[in-house]
Order: C-alpha cells, then sequence, then structure tokens
C-alpha cells in the first residue's frame, strides 16, 4: 500500500513533514511558491538556545524531519553562544542552509515543486480532493499538510503593521501567501498583540556585516555576538509590546542592539529607522540588507492560525494536518521543525490507515505542541507566543522538569517510552 | 463549470495606471478583499501588486480615463449599414489597443454620456491612428453613423476578450478562430498575436446576414508562413452551426486552442463544441461607462456573484457552456 502526501509551504515545517512522511513511506510532493526552500528559515539561524537544545536532541532521536537539526548543526557558524538572557545558542550560516536542505529533501525522493503557488482546494465531504496551483494546474494527493505559516502577505503587514518591507516572502515577486486551511474552508484564529491589535510583527532584522564598524564586525565574527549599547535617547521600551518573539522582548534589548553573527548581522529589534540606528556607535554606516527595508517596519504574523488536535490535524477536514505557526502561536524554527515532523508522519498514517499519534507530554516537543493547542481554547492563551527558547513555554519546561542539556538523560527518557526512531521509521 | 477556479478572474486594471479606480474606493474592488471589508488577504486575487497598499497609498487620488475629442479621418460605408471609421489614436494607447481585446467607448462629440458605445479596435497603426468596424444596430451606432468629424472618445481599455492571457502562451500550437459578423474586429490582433508564437491556424469566418466578410483581406499580410492560414468561409446562420462546417472543423482537427469571436450565441455554440482545452471569446457585455459603476455590463456567474464586465477578464467557460443554457438563446445585440 502506497500513500500521497502533499505539503503546502517549504518552510522549516514543510521541509520537516515531508522528510518525516518520506520516512514513513510516503510518496512525498512539497510545493512552494517561491524559489527556495526555507521560507523565514533564510532570515533566522538561532538553534539550540535555551530549551531548543533539548527540543533538537529529541528531534534527532525521534528521526524523521528531526534529521533537519543534522543539518542546523552542520551549517553552524558559532557553537555554545550566550547572548542576553539565552545559552548555548548555535546560529547557522543562513548562506549556506538551504542548499544543505534541498540536497537532503533530495537525497529522501520528495518532490519538489518550487515557485508553484497554491490557490484553491477543491473539497468534497470534508476531505481535499486537490489543490489548485496559479497556472490552473491541478494536484490531487491522499494527505496534506499545510505548512504555509502565517506571516504577511502585504494587506495584512499594511493593515496591521506598517506596510510591506520587502521581507524574504517576496510577496512582489512571488505572490502573496495563502493558507490551505483557509482554502479549505476552516476558520482561522490570530494571536493578539500586546495592544489589541491582531497578529505580531515579527522580532528581527539584518544588517550588511560590512557596513558595520571593524570592531563590532570583530566581534561578530570571533564570538557571534555583539552588544552594543544604544544611546539613552534612543531607548524605546514601548516598540518591545509588538514584538512577536516574547523571549527577546526584555528590557536589556531595549538598551542595547544584540546582533548576531548569522552570515547577516542578525539585529535582535523588530525594526529601527535607519537615521536613529546610524547613532548608535559603532553602526554609523550601518544599511540593512537589500531590498529589506528593516528601518520602517517587519512583517506581522501569526494571522492565520488553525485550529487542531495534537495529532495536528486541522478540525473539520478529514485528511488536512498542519505544522509550523500554522499549528499555533509557534516562534523559530526549532519549533516548526517539532511540529512539522509529528504533522508529516501523521499525514502519512492516515494515508496508510494507521492510527495517529500523539507525543508524550514528558517530552519537550510533546508538550510544546500540548500545551500550545490548549492555550489556543483560552482567550489570554492568544497573547502569548511559545518557545522552547524562553517567556512562558520556557519557565513551563523548567518547572516541569523537561529542560536539559544532557544528551544521556533525553535519551533516556525517550527510550523509555519507545521513542527512539519512531518518525523515522517505514511503516507497515 | 470551473466556478471554483475563481482565482482566474483578474481585473483589467490591476496592475495599470488606473488602479486604484472607483471601486476600489467604494469599497468594491474586484481583487482585494481587505478593500471590500474582509479581514484579510485570503481570499486575494494576486496580480502582482497589492492593491489595498496602493488604495492606502493613493489616499483617495486616482487616475481616470475621460473623454476626449478625437479626430474622425475617414468613415466609410463598406457594406449595408457596416462602417468603417478610422480616428487619431494618442501614441501612448497603441500599446494598449494592439493586443487582443483593446478597445475603446466612443460617443459623438458633445453627446450624453449614456450615448456612449465600446468599440473594439480593428487596426492601430504607428502613425497614430485606429480603425473601427460597426454595424448600425441601434440608437447609439445610428447616431454614429450620422456625426461629424470629432469623436468623443475614453481609452485604452484591454478586456474586450475573454481568457484573452491564454493566448499569450500558446507555442506551436493547432488553434481555431472562429469569427462572426462585427467580431471580425477582433480577427487581426487574435491572429497577429497567434501566429506570432508560431502557431497552426485555422479560421472560419461567418458572414452573418448582411454578407460582410470585410476582416479576411486585412489578415493575409500578417501571415507570414504561406501554409499557416487556411481559412473556410461558412455561410449565414441559416446554415445551423452545429451540424456546419465548424463542428466539422472541430472534430477533425483536435485543436489545442479554441478563440470565438461573436456574438453569446457563437460562443455557446463554441463551448458546446469545446472538450476542456483553453478558449477566448469577445467580451459583449453592455458597456456605458467602462468603470464598473453604471451596471450595465453586469455579469452574474452561476453562484450569484456579480461581476462588472467591463472591468474583469473572466475564463468564458465560466459564462458560456453551463448546461442549463437554451440552445435556441439569441446572442443579443451587440450594441
Amino acid at each position: 500500500m502506497t500513500t500521497r502526501v502533499a505539503v503546502v509551504g517549504g518552510g522549516w515545517a514543510g521541509c520537516a513533514a515531508a522528510l518525516s512522511a518520506a520516512a514513513a513511506g510516503a510518496e512525498v510532493h512539497l510545493f512552494e511558491k517561491t524559489d527556495m526552500l526555507l521560507g523565514a528559515g533564510l532570515v533566522g539561524g538561532i538553534m539550540r538556545n535555551n530549551g531548543r537544545f533539548t527540543a533538537a536532541e529529541e528531534g534527532l532521536l525521534l528521526g524523521g524531519g528531526g534529521e533537519l537539526f543534522a543539518v542546523c548543526d552542520q551549517a553552524s557558524r558559532h557553537q555554545d553562544v550566550a547572548f542576553p538572557g539565552h545559552q548555548h545558542a548555535s546560529l547557522y550560516d543562513v548562506s549556506r542552509i538551504e542548499p544543505l536542505v534541498r540536497d537532503r529533501m533530495k537525497d529522501r525522493a520528495i518532490n519538489l515543486h518550487l515557485q508553484t503557488r497554491i490557490v484553491f482546494a477543491e473539497v468534497h465531504q470534508n476531505s481535499i480532493e486537490s489543490i489548485h496551483c496559479e497556472s490552473g494546474q491541478q494536484f490531487a494527493a491522499d494527505v496534506y499538510v499545510d505548512a504555509t505559516g502565517t506571516s504577511g502577505p502585504m494587506g495584512n503587514c499594511h493593515r496591521y503593521g506598517n506596510g510591506c518591507v520587502m521581507c524574504i516572502q517576496r510577496c512582489p515577486a512571488f505572490g502573496p501567501r495563502v493558507s490551505l486551511t483557509a482554502l479549505a474552508g476552516v476558520e482561522e484564529r490570530t494571536a493578539v498583540k500586546g495592544s489589541d491589535a491582531p497578529g505580531a510583527m515579527s522580532g528581527s532584522g539584518k544588517l550588511h556585516v560590512d557596513s558595520l564598524s571593524e570592531k563590532v564586525r570583530t566581534q561578530l565574527q570571533q564570538t557571534g555576538v555583539a552588544l552594543v549599547p544604544v544611546p539613552e535617547e534612543l531607548i524605546n521600551e514601548s516598540k518591545l509590546a509588538a514584538k512577536a518573539c516574547q523571549q527577546y522582548a526584555t528590557s536589556e534589548y531595549a538598551s542595547n542592539l544584540v546582533l548576531l553573527d548569522t552570515g547577516h548581522a542578525k539585529l535582535m529589534a523588530p525594526y529601527m529607522p535607519l537615521d536613529q540606528l546610524r547613532e548608535v556607535p559603532g553602526l554609523e554606516h550601518a544599511r540593512y540588507e537589500d531590498p529589506y527595508a528593516g528601518g520602517r517596519g517587519n512583517s506581522i504574523r501569526f494571522t492565520a492560525i488553525a485550529p487542531r488536535d495534537n495529532h495536528l490535524k486541522v478540525a473539520e477536514v478529514e485528511n488536512l494536518f498542519c505544522a509550523g505557526e500554522k499549528a499555533g502561536i509557534y516562534v523559530g524554527h526549532t519549533e516548526a521543525i517539532c511540529t512539522g515532523m509529528l504533522a508529516g508522519h501523521n499525514a502519512a498514517r492516515l494515508g496508510l490507515k494507521q492510527k495517529l499519534i500523539k507525543l508524550p507530554r514528558n517530552t519537550a516537543v510533546g508538550e510544546l505542541i500540548a500545551y500550545g493547542g490548549q492555550q489556543m481554547k483560552t482567550k489570554e492563551g492568544y497573547r502569548n507566543s511559545y518557545t522552547f527558547a524562553g517567556s512562558v513555554f520556557f519557565d513551563r519546561m523548567k518547572d516541569l522538569g523537561l529542560y536539559t542539556t544532557d544528551r544521556q538523560v533525553i535519551e533516556k527518557r525517550l527510550k523509555q517510552q519507545d521513542l527512539i526512531g519512531l518518525l523515522g521509521s517505514e511503516l507497515r | 463549470m470551473s466556478l471554483s477556479q475563481r482565482y482566474l478572474i483578474r481585473c483589467q486594471d490591476a496592475d495599470t495606471r488606473w488602479c486604484p479606480c472607483v471601486l476600489a474606493d467604494s469599497g468594491s474592488c474586484p481583487v482585494c478583499p481587505v478593500i471590500r471589508g474582509e479581514d484579510s488577504c485570503e481570499r486575494c486575487l494576486w496580480q502582482g501588486v497589492c492593491i489595498y497598499e496602493k488604495h492606502l497609498s493613493a489616499g483617495g487620488r486616482m487616475e481616470k480615463r475621460l473623454f476626449r475629442p478625437l479626430q474622425v479621418l475617414r468613415k466609410a460605408e463598406i457594406g449595408p449599414d457596416v462602417y468603417r471609421v478610422v480616428l487619431t489614436m494618442p501614441s501612448e494607447w497603441r500599446f494598449e489597443l494592439n493586443r487582443p481585446g483593446g478597445f475603446i467607448i466612443v460617443k459623438p462629440s458633445g453627446a450624453d454620456h449614456y450615448s456612449a458605445a465600446p468599440m473594439a479596435i480593428y487596426q492601430s497603426s504607428e502613425d497614430e491612428t485606429m480603425s473601427l468596424v460597426f454595424e448600425v444596430k441601434g440608437p447609439k451606432t445610428k447616431k454614429l453613423a450620422q456625426s461629424g468629424a470629432v469623436w468623443d472618445v475614453k481609452g485604452p481599455f484591454c478586456s474586450g476578450l475573454w481568457g484573452a492571457r491564454r493566448l499569450q502562451t500558446p507555442q506551436n500550437l493547432r488553434c481555431l478562430v472562429v469569427a462572426a459578423g462585427t467580431g471580425q474586429s477582433l480577427l487581426p490582433a487574435v491572429v497577429r498575436q497567434l501566429l506570432k508564437m508560431d502557431n497552426d491556424l485555422h479560421l472560419v469566418v461567418e458572414a452573418k446576414n448582411n454578407g460582410m466578410v470585410y476582416a479576411v483581406e486585412d489578415l493575409a499580410g500578417l501571415d507570414r508562413r504561406d501554409s499557416a492560414l487556411s481559412m473556410q468561409l461558412l455561410m449565414p446562420r441559416s446554415d445551423k452551426p452545429a451540424g456546419s462546417p465548424l463542428a466539422d472543423a472541430v472534430r477533425e482537427h483536435c485543436y489545442d486552442v479554441l478563440v470565438s469571436l461573436g456574438s453569446d450565441y457563437l460562443h455557446e455554440q463554441v463551448a458546446r463544441l469545446r472538450d476542456d482545452q483553453p478558449w477566448a471569446a469577445s467580451n459583449n457585455s453592455v458597456m456605458v461607462c467602462g468603470e464598473g459603476i453604471c451596471g450595465s455590463c453586469g455579469v452574474v456567474l452561476d453562484n450569484g456573484e456579480h461581476l462588472r464586465g467591463c472591468k474583469v477578464d473572466i475564463p468564458p467557460e465560466f459564462v458560456f457552456g453551463s448546461p442549463g443554457v437554451d440552445s435556441e438563446f439569441e446572442g443579443g445585440p451587440v450594441l
């Protein structure tokens, strides 16, 4: 028996879902609107900080899409980096990561359909029968995974943010993000910003490394981090409330500019007008990476979250799973990979008519999925975002004793529950 | 029927300087759901630009097509009640009007706005002239036939051929173009486009009641490969198209692309002969203002959705070939 799984969205979540589904024995097709995989992962880079370390190790042991953590490790520019509020981070190189992931996808016989934007879903009796590409071409699969994310497109960025800033989604060139869940007729949820507006603004920007002072540049290259003090008159704490990444929304981030070396100089602030940025010593000649308009704003995200269960199956649609930000108010690549690897595995299970699985709550990944889902049932839950790396969920990990950097502890925990290789082995 | 493929509907103005238009200003943009008051971009009929952004930054300002007086250089009655008119053409209109589906809206100089009628561009030339062919059918065309040296003209418009985008890409395919009556006015642009892409072309021209076949001679110059253009001339409508050489041709040749230029009646015939190959059909919507405001061009799709025929490019299968349509339905008057 074979089954065909279509994954829509080629970010970290979609790639992880595709790898898990392929490992389970499905024929996998991945549809991505742009010309590159990884989506926001192309400007990311921060892995293994705080509780993400535990989650990454769990992912490697679970297998399937979890193998992407090995690819990230392989592409690291810096390991074991500390910056305010964060320990033992790895920073992958944004300019090297995509081809490595793409090769891995090809090695696993995943059919990649790049520059193929999905714009319609044919739904019959609560099941998606086929999806339509912008060209009008149609594609039918047994099971679908929505990994289309929640950021943008331009209309949302305009309405709820400061307008299109030409982020990595490149909507003007490749067309706006489209949600498969919404196309299937499911009403989506939206996160709420501190100021009661929908969505949240992405939390970091990217500067051109060569535009920084030699001192800052050297520090970045040698340590992976540069903390640049902000002159008193520029400190603006109010901006923090709007940020998606609450783990970086502390006052330390208001009084310093935190830069990380990911290939870009990753600026850990949602945005900063260029003239202000240039008043910061060391950044007198700074400029944002082209063509990104980081002085104006940042993308708006979390406006399109799917209702789902802890198998990551979308409510009301029989054959649709979700992953990444689509599956909850989840921040980060680690979170995307972790939800993706389960969604893809369960998609293959459904196609092969096997019982769907949940990950137990005494794993970091299982708890993130369960807790994120639980919070989405409360009104207050939409005011937070959830990540292994900080804020409420990292506190929770520590309280529950889930956070550890001891590989043996993690392995033992998974072994006891027979989880080793669970997502990486072929289903029969 | 593929109404589910609603995303194939395009606005003729979305990526032009006439966007945002009065429809956006009134919260009725056919492309942007946010302008229409929806909460998100999900149902955006993306056409390469964010109309919401344009709408906000325009702050209510918009560029409108206005009537301008253009000189009538020549007017000749080339058949009973059929006129060919040559007008001066603003040079910046050339690229829009050159394409399949280019049209303008005309009225006699100084006439009331409701006297305006859409006219397909028959030929446009580099010497900044354009020609039209029209048949006198009703009060508007009667007035135009009688009126003098200057017409009021609004343009350029480009939604005169529904499905026109489908003619941009076919290459080395077998195409059938059927033209009837004044539908012939769209022929030169369509034929030029299809030949440019090295397609094989069969042409069926139906003269209709007045016996006028005016486009065929003018096409001869377009044919770059001698064998490409083969033509069959059909007799007027008494020879029912369903059992006519048209049906025979379609059966025999397995065309990859069909183009129907004529009345809605003709479109229904072609829709019935068609399998599922791409096709285009002339936009016969009654138009007065060309802005989507007057409402005379309204098209109602099967799902009850109303669209403005003057504004949008609708895949013709959304409108023609539905099983419920009466086969004896007579094509409406052109003007």
